[in-house]
């Protein structure tokens, strides 16, 4: 398994989140109605929106997965977030960055995965938009700009957020 | 369902984007549609889940073609009959695209009439919809 690096600025990248005041929050239809549209249009089992802690990675929105965090070491989000890029697996049994995950050989027996950044306006990636399915598959380029959507949409109601608390 | 009508050529400039009304009630349906049909340059989706504003942007604006949604069967045949009447600023075989929860031979004859371009059947995805946006792109 190997654990994604940490970004240069996750110091300012942590700050960046904890501003935003989402963390260990309760769960907000705002959110739920994206990732409950994702599990649908893509028919995959779970969608999440993620946010990547310094230990952890914490969901925001969870449908199909009954955990609301794991530890970061095992997050594949965080790949994610290092990179500030979208990351696709296939199959991630075959993939040397995660075939002996614990969350990939056991439950929920992740094979296919599909990670867009919730990047803010100051840069800083927080989180995800992700599609899980315990079965190997593929998105096309509509696919991808379906869920880019739905990645803008949920970044969209992030920053309201923080409106709103100020 | 796939309902078969003359071609006609969205009028569009080179570079333009093809202008489209959308109305739809589900929120997250409507701008997903309407921020990937814009980032794939198929369209330019005006989303609205509001009667008041489909009045308002009819009235204003010239639209090269239509989805509507058929909630309500009353209201959505509305917005079809007033396109179809000449009664917007657009083109009154401008085309039309109908999603609909459920459709009988009844209301199948109305929209023939109507020269209605596709049918959708709900529950249906953002691709289809994504696709079916092909129908207001010049050919």
């Amino acid at each position: 398994m190997i654990v994604a690096p940490l970004p240069i600025t996750e110091h300012e990248r942590l700050q960046a989140l904890h501003e935003l005041m989402l963390l260990d929050t309760g769960p907000e239809e705002r959110f739920d109605r994206l990732t409950h549209f994702a599990r649908q249009e893509f028919e995959v089992p779970i969608a999440l929106l993620s946010l990547v802690d310094r230990d952890r990675q914490w969901f925001k929105s969870h449908p199909g997965l009954g955990i609301c965090e794991t530890s970061r070491d095992v997050s594949m989000c965080s790949h994610v977030v290092h990179a500030e890029a979208p990351v696709i697996v296939i199959d991630a049994s075959k993939d040397v960055r995660f075939h002996d995950n614990p969350l990939v050989a056991g439950p929920p027996h992740i094979r296919f995965y599909a990670g867009l950044p919730l990047t803010l306006p100051n840069g800083h990636t927080v989180g995800t938009l992700c599609l899980i399915d315990t079965q190997p598959r593929q998105l096309d380029p509509t696919d991808l700009s379906i869920l880019a959507s739905l990645r803008d949409m949920a970044v969209a109601e992030i920053l309201m957020q923080e409106v709103a608390a100020c | 369902m796939l309902m078969e009508a003359p071609e006609r050529a969205a009028a569009s400039t080179p570079g333009v984007l093809p202008q489209v009304l959308l109305l739809e009630p589900d929120y997250v349906m409507r701008r997903t549609l309407a921020l990937t049909a814009k980032s794939g340059r198929l369209a330019q989706v005006h989303e609205t889940g509001s009667h008041e504003r489909v009045a308002a942007l009819v009235a204003t604006q010239r639209f090269d073609g239509f989805m509507i949604a058929l909630n309500d069967v009353g209201d959505g045949l509305h917005w079809i009959e007033t396109i179809r009447a000449g009664h917007t600023r657009s083109d009154g075989d401008a085309p039309i695209v109908v999603l609909a929860d459920r459709i009988d031979h009844a209301l199948a004859h109305q929209l023939r009439q109507h020269r209605v371009r596709r049918i959708l059947l709900k529950p249906c995805k953002v691709r289809t919809l994504v696709e079916a946006l092909g129908v207001y792109v010049t050919r």
